[in-house]
């Protein structure tokens, strides 16, 4: 067992209530280590399950999979995981559909966060869900009616050929922040509706990096090579997924996994926390145009990426993690590296937040800008650094521990202003915090094996785990299958994030929609893995050209 | 705590001083890379005894083994390897190495592709196709206590000599001597 | 007259030669002080132009109306650069009142440098141009007022008075403050290079232009910079000409355009894009005082 289990006092409690409040709609409550309590319900009780579960016992919504599991059960499934941060546990409310029509009720209503897992649940599970409006999603216009890539009797590796997309005439004047935008890292595209300066509305339409990693996970790839799909899921976290997925099979394997590999594996992730923050200290820096910022904390952080492949061969796919331990050691001389390069990188970044907050036009553009108030971070569900920066303490190292961070203390920086300035101060403390924390772990770094002898891994075991990426929170869901995951889940943290964006953008100068984007640091590879869903579902305003800019003509489209 | 005086993002002077400049002119001097590099394999072909351990837990295919005719050949080809280092963990005979090559990039697909080939063994007996290399029988006759010639045998071969060891036991069998 | 034409002359093809160079030390400098390698060379903007200058010519939305534009830009820099005075007064005005003549002369680069790429018609230059625009309004006002003053306070409405007269020292030096700031703002610089923002508006006003028309409007931009700081070295130098005489008069310009020009390179390196609802606000504060100051002490006679 990897995680930390939640008191069973504590669980004690919740299963009574829930008992006490569900006892007649539930048809099985029920405990299972590794995964949390599991609550089966008919699909017509949703609803009032998840009042029960969102509202009264407020649990934050955390993912939500679908999945087919006719060949086992002849239904389909879903799986709505909710967690309550205070003691560390989670509610699997799990309701089955039947295979021919697979339907069910919306909760996004209940709980906002939902809206893009229901989507996702539609586009790729083609599992309708009611009362809400439904549309495409992930998969591309031109994709075919009918064709549900996440069911079992499609394969991984067909190509159906497009279909041509109805085209609608786009006419207006909006500001195009992708696909290819030089603020973003990677392809997404937000359009921003503006008046004058301001942005009144905004729509996101991602997806175009989805790659099918989950279909691909449950199709051709065995256990232990999942890992190395699962580290290239994103370009700066990958191996937090990694983490994660190795440490939801363990949870459902019941695989004890040696100290000494939790606590290497929590090294590694500390380290590339440093990395990813740092990284996003000199994007920043940039997007304001302090260029100067951006070189030198990319300098600093080339030190963290040159600790990164001492520790595992390689600078950013580490490829050192298996179900079970992890494949390198470190050893003496790499700990006193480690200790001196982290000293290191400490007093510089003390310097150079020293230099860059002392930047006037810093400082102002940052503060006030894309404020995302407590009341709607809470109503989405943020996570990671958006969520500390509105006032809320999640941080799962501390509420659902894992790895090696049951052994060390440390601080989580909360803020709660809610602006950008506030989200680029929680990664700086962060960053420090990190530093601290790597610290403890080589202190207490146990003697033993890497590795856990004979692994074995049975059949339909559930399993969750979650892991604290730089980006917040990162959630994966196994069952296991023979030989290779039957269902894989992946949510990343932006996923969870993107949504809120429409709170913090609206209203605000358009010079602050680049910051405001990125100061979710946003890593659409992760989210892009699974199906986008589309932000704005209100009316839309456009407002001609001409009042833009008092001139006669049309504006283009690019 | 934000000095707003206009003097103090001069500072930035004294951290680039300190700093000096980091970056290096690759390719016209050597890449910064470290002691734990992984670049692409080397696979030794006198020590490859061709039993596809590596091509079985090669996460992106990079090594497949292919069966050309009585050869069975190992294709490693760098265009898919991810530069994991698996096979070099599992190979039971230590023929995979991992080098620190990686500017690899050419303009001819072959150069990217290396072989290693093998011979198919054939049962002594009947002639029939094994799964086995030779180099493998040769890898288990040294470490198990089994013969030479019994290893060498088909499938099929060995449950006839199973059976009428069998037969010949109880006496169902009776064997021919050569005159 | 013989001499001040030919140094003039020469004088005019250092600085159109070297204000690719000096946009390449600058280059460099920034380099050392992100701790980096950057180009290899300091002619590394002129290779720039020169490889812009081999691609093909595409025409943006706006058809030929652009490249028509950015020609005229160019064109009227060079004449700008043939008319300036080069640390003494420039003959070849023929005796109008140049200070006059070339605060318009750099209102209309502005201009032309804002139509050029609003006739390109694309939704980020139109932003562009509306914040450049917007802060120009601002920008050009107090570069007017301060041209205007000086003519004030000289008595005369041609560099000729500044390089006679006497002028009130403290007043004289709060309106080459503000001249000096004006200069910098005008010429697109960070914290106030709002119309080019790269990150926000994928090059905003630039965003359309590319091969030899890109080539022509950066080097008209480079050179539009040596006009701006050339007008403030010459604010230091004229009132030296007396003593100076022609030749080290163009010698002190020179030095003094260079010198000021990596000043101003080293102050956009340090700071951050400002905001377009921030910028004018920030600038008033910074201009009014001033304004305010240089007019009392000009009135007084101090």
């Amino acid at each position: 067992m990897v995680d930390v289990e939640p008191r069973l006092e504590d669980v004690e409690k919740i299963r009574k209530e829930l008992e006490v409040k569900l006892g007649n709609i539930a048809r099985r409550i029920e405990y299972v280590s590794g995964a949390g309590l599991i609550v089966e319900v008919p699909k017509d009780s949703i609803r009032d399950t998840v009042k029960v579960v969102h509202d009264e016992l407020d649990a934050y919504l955390r993912v939500i999979a679908g999945v087919d599991e006719r060949p086992i059960k002849g239904v389909f499934s879903s799986y709505y995981v909710f967690g309550l941060d205070n003691i560390g546990l989670n509610i699997i409310i799990t309701t089955y559909m039947d295979s021919e029509n697979p339907s069910i009720s919306t909760i996004a209503d209940i709980a906002p966060s939902a809206d893009w897992y229901e989507l996702e649940m539609y586009d790729l599970l083609g599992i309708r869900v009611e009362n809400r409006q439904l549309y495409r999603f992930v998969l591309p216009e031109d994709w075919p009616e009918g064709l549900y890539p996440l069911r079992k009797d499609v394969a991984h590796n067909i190509r159906p050929p497009p279909t041509p997309a109805e085209k609608g005439v786009i006419t207006g004047p909006r500001i195009p922040v992708g696909p290819y935008h030089p603020a973003l890292h990677e392809p997404e595209y937000f359009e921003l509706y503006v008046e004058g300066e301001r942005v009144v509305d905004v729509r996101y339409n991602g997806f175009h990096v989805h790659r099918g990693i989950e279909k691909l996970g449950e199709s051709r790839f065995t256990y232990q090579q999942v890992p190395f799909l699962a580290e290239r899921i994103c370009g700066i976290c990958g191996f937090v997924h990694s983490v994660c997925y190795t440490q939801a099979v363990e949870n459902a394997a019941k695989i004890e996994v040696p100290e000494r590999a939790e606590f290497i594996r929590s090294i590694i992730l500390e380290v590339e926390r440093l990395h990813s923050h740092l990284l996003w200290v000199g994007v920043a820096c940039h997007l304001l145009g302090y260029d100067a910022g951006f070189m030198h904390a990319w300098r600093i952080r080339e030190k963290t990426m040159v600790l990164a492949e001492l520790l595992t061969g390689s600078r950013k796919t580490y490829g050192i993690n298996l179900i079970g331990g992890v494949r390198k050691d470190i050893n003496r001389d790499k700990i006193d590296t480690v200790l001196k390069t982290i000293k290191w990188v400490e007093d510089e970044f003390r310097k150079l937040v020293e230099v860059i907050t002392s930047v006037p036009q810093v400082v102002k553009r940052a503060s006030g800008t894309g404020i995302l108030p407590r009341h709607e971070a809470r109503r989405y569900s943020v996570v990671g650094p958006v969520a500390r920066a509105s006032g809320l303490n999640r941080d799962v190292r501390k509420d659902y521990p894992y790895a090696a961070y049951k052994y060390v203390s440390f601080k989580v920086p909360v803020y709660t202003e809610g602006d950008n300035l506030a989200r680029l101060l929680v990664r700086v403390d962060e960053i420090f915090e990190s530093i601290n924390i790597i610290r403890q772990l080589l202190d207490q770094l146990p003697s033993g094996s890497i590795m856990a002898e004979d692994i074995e891994i049975p059949e339909g075991k559930i399993g969750v785990s979650s892991v604290e990426a730089p980006r917040g929170e990162d959630i994966h869901l196994v069952i296991t299958g023979k030989g290779r995951p039957y269902r894989w889940r992946v949510r990343a943290p932006t996923y969870q994030n993107i949504p809120a964006l429409k709170v913090m953008l609206k209203d605000a100068p358009l010079a602050d929609a680049p910051l405001t984007i990125a100061s979710i640091d946003p890593c659409f590879s992760c989210t892009d893995r699974v199906i986008v869903v589309d932000v704005s579902t209100r009316k839309r305003k456009i407002i001609s050209l001409r009042k833009l800019v008092k001139l006669e003509g049309n504006g283009c489209m690019i | 705590m934000y000095d707003m005086s206009l003097l103090k993002p001069l500072k930035l002077i004294r951290i680039a001083r300190r700093a000096g400049v980091v970056t290096v002119r690759y390719p016209y001097q050597p890449p910064l890379i470290t002691d734990e590099f992984r670049g692409r394999i080397v696979i030794d072909a006198k020590k490859c005894i061709g039993c596809g351990a590596c091509v079985n837990v090669c996460p992106s295919n990079a090594l497949t083994l292919i069966d050309d005719g009585d050869k069975r050949i190992l294709n490693y080809f760098i265009g898919r390897c991810i530069y994991c280092g698996r096979c070099a963990d599992v190979c039971p005979v230590n023929a995979i190495t991992i080098s620190k090559e990686f500017e690899l990039a050419t303009d001819k697909i072959e150069n990217l592709n290396s072989r290693v080939v093998h011979q198919k063994s054939t049962c002594c007996s009947c002639g029939e196709e094994r799964v086995a290399t030779e180099k493998m029988i040769s890898y288990v006759v040294s470490r198990v206590p089994v013969s030479e010639a019994y290893a060498h045998m088909g499938s099929n071969c060995r449950k006839r000599r199973f059976v009428e060891g069998l037969m010949l036991g109880r006496g169902m069998l009776h064997v021919e001597t050569e005159k | 007259m013989l001499l001040q034409v030919s140094l003039i002359v020469i004088s005019f093809i250092i600085i159109v030669l070297l204000a690719p160079v000096l946009d390449g030390i600058e280059r460099k400098i920034k380099a050392k002080l992100h701790s980096r390698v950057g180009p290899p060379t300091i002619l590394q903007s002129w290779y720039d132009i020169l490889k812009l200058f081999s691609k093909e010519l595409v025409l943006p939305e706006g058809g030929y109306l652009v490249p028509i534009l950015v020609g005229l830009l160019y064109t009227l820099v060079l004449v700008t650069l043939v008319l300036m005075p080069y640390g003494f007064p420039n003959p070849l005005t023929l005796g109008l009142p140049d200070i006059i003549l070339l605060l318009v002369l750099i209102i209309a680069l502005q201009l032309l440098w804002s139509a050029s790429s609003l006739v390109s018609g694309n939704p980020y230059a139109t932003v562009g141009v509306f914040r450049e625009v917007g802060l120009g309004l601002v920008n050009e006002f107090f570069l007017a007022l301060g041209l205007i003053a000086v003519a004030l306070v000289t008595g005369s409405l041609g560099f000729v008075g500044l390089a006679h007269m006497a002028p009130p020292r403290l007043a004289y030096a709060l309106i080459l403050l503000s001249l000096a700031i004006a200069c910098y703002v005008a010429s697109g610089r960070i914290p106030y290079d709002i119309g080019e923002a790269e990150p926000e508006l994928a090059s905003g006003v630039l965003i359309e232009f590319s091969g030899p028309i890109l080539g022509l409007a950066l080097y008209a931009h480079y050179l539009k910079r040596a006009i701006l700081y050339g007008l403030v070295a010459n604010l230091i130098v004229l009132p030296l000409y007396p003593v100076l005489g022609p030749v080290f008069s163009v010698i002190a310009f020179l030095a003094a355009m260079i010198v000021l020009w990596i000043i101003f390179a080293i102050i956009s390196i340090v700071l951050a894009r400002s905001r377009i609802d921030l910028a004018p606000r920030g600038l008033l504060k910074i201009y009014l005082p001033l304004a305010i100051a240089y007019s009392i002490l000009g009135y007084i006679g101090v």
